[in-house]
């Protein structure tokens, strides 16, 4: 699925993560009624109205993995009215992918850990770890939900999503 | 008010409508709580609604973000007709019958009168109405957002309880704009919003049909002069239920059907087209033209 370039204005706010299914960047905030179908169908309360520092985004659903990730029930796609989530399959998912901070992960400092690893959903393919220890992401399989974000032990987390 | 006991008590229809506002109120406060549940067969705002199969869309809002978006869906189409389905028939009373936005607005406005002897009178509001749905509509197809729906005061009422429930405290966006409505409700002429500038509520006067139901008078009864009443002043937009014209936005809200002190009850509902002609002097006053006594 390709991205939707961000454009000037968005370019000054917060990059959000949306929930699955969410067509690309502009194309979304144009088929969203922010009637909030997604957020009510969520199980897990991940998706939220968005607030002002996401600029013209204020008011559509986003997802704040560190404090609720996705965990992919795929509900929320099949409510939305307008088409702004659109169905997909689990392993087509594509949020954004997962970027480890090799400064501040503690696997990069030393520190034996491996909660990222041992959370993902797609553990093996889209991250594990390599020879000295160290996660590695793989973007091609990262479908972006944001639960080893959740589970990063660091403060603040040394694994983030990014979208495109 | 004469109220011999003679007359012929009139229908509250105030008191019915005030149940039914209220009845939406408590459904869109009990539904997050059920969706906190887990119950996901009915969901959403006045925005979008999902009752099982059943898609409802706000008509403006889905034009709204079918413009702002260029594409057309079978949900956002087939979403409309059963809300356009109501307003065709029994006229724009989403605004006095459901929106809780509607009820708020109502309560400010009664707040507001206290103390003052009379209403002032309300201009016609009709171009400014139309103006504002356009301008709404070219917005959204300019910058490509749907601001028809955004703005839209149903849905940011019936979200506020949501985000309560869900997030346990309300997004910035939603108080930042209904704060907005509510500076409008105080500052600005009496009920404005609902009167001309809500896009929802426009679209649903758009719908209104000669075949739509409205109010309509007996002439030979209707002496308002005689009996000292002032109907417009019972209208809560001041309209006068004997010339008025349908781009007016009557909502069918049914005041002046209740207020009317004639014995014989001079104002009430006509389902359309389908003229009352028990008395064979009904005159539906569509359109601020008389079409005429019925041939007798």
């Amino acid at each position: 699925m390709s991205r939707g370039r961000r454009s000037f204005f968005s370019s000054f706010f917060e990059e959000e993560l949306r929930p699955p299914g969410a067509r690309p960047g502009e194309e979304f905030l144009s088929l969203c009624i922010k009637c909030h179908r997604c957020t009510a169908s969520c199980p897990y309360q991940s998706i939220k109205p968005a607030g002002w520092k996401y600029g013209f985004s204020v008011g559509t659903p986003i997802i704040e993995p560190r404090e609720i990730p996705c965990y992919l029930c795929m509900i929320c796609p099949e409510v939305c009215p307008t088409g702004a989530l659109a169905s997909v399959e689990k392993v087509d998912v594509d949020m954004g992918e997962a970027v480890v901070d090799t400064e501040t992960c503690y696997a990069f400092r030393g520190i034996l850990c491996r909660s990222c690893v041992d959370v993902c959903p797609y553990q093996g393919t889209a991250i594990f770890q390599n020879l000295v220890l160290e996660p590695v992401v793989d973007p091609k399989f990262c479908v972006g939900c944001g639960i080893c974000v959740k589970a990063c032990p660091a403060e603040p987390e040394a694994i983030r999503v990014l979208r495109g | 008010m004469s109220s011999g006991a003679d007359t012929k008590r009139a229908f509250r229809w105030t008191r019915w409508r005030r149940a039914s506002q209220l009845l939406f109120v408590l459904f869109f406060l009990v539904l997050p709580l059920t969706n906190r549940a887990g119950q996901v067969e009915v969901l959403g705002t006045l925005s979008s609604l999902q009752v099982g199969a059943i898609d409802l869309v706000d008509p403006s809002a889905a034009c709204s973000t079918m413009l702002a978006s260029r594409q057309v869906s079978s949900v956002m189409l087939g979403g409309m007709i059963l809300p356009l389905l109501l307003a065709l028939t029994l006229g724009p009373v989403f605004c006095s019958w459901i929106c809780p936005y509607g009820l708020l607005s109502e309560m400010i406005d009664k707040l507001r009168l206290r103390g003052r002897r009379r209403a002032r009178r309300w201009r016609q509001l009709s171009k400014l109405r139309w103006a504002t749905l356009a301008t709404f509509m070219l917005l959204s197809l300019g910058l490509g957002l749907p601001v028809a729906a955004t703005l839209s005061a149903p849905r940011l009422i019936t979200v506020l309880p949501l985000e309560l429930f869900f997030l346990g405290r309300a997004s910035a966006g939603t108080l930042t704009l209904l704060g907005v409505l509510l500076a409008i409700e105080l500052l600005l002429p009496r009920r404005i919003w609902c009167r001309a500038l809500c896009p929802v509520g426009s679209t649903l006067v758009l719908f209104r049909t000669p075949w739509t139901m409205r109010v309509s008078w007996r002439e030979p009864t209707c002496q308002p002069e005689l009996l000292g009443a002032n109907c417009v002043q019972v209208c809560s937009w001041n309209l006068d239920s004997r010339s008025m014209i349908a781009e007016q936005g009557c909502t069918n809200c049914g005041a002046c059907v209740e207020g009317c002190p004639s014995d014989r009850r001079s104002l009430h509902f006509v389902p359309g087209k389908a003229v009352d002609v028990s008395d064979g002097r009904t005159i539906p006053v569509l359109n601020g033209r008389h079409e005429g006594p019925a041939q007798e």
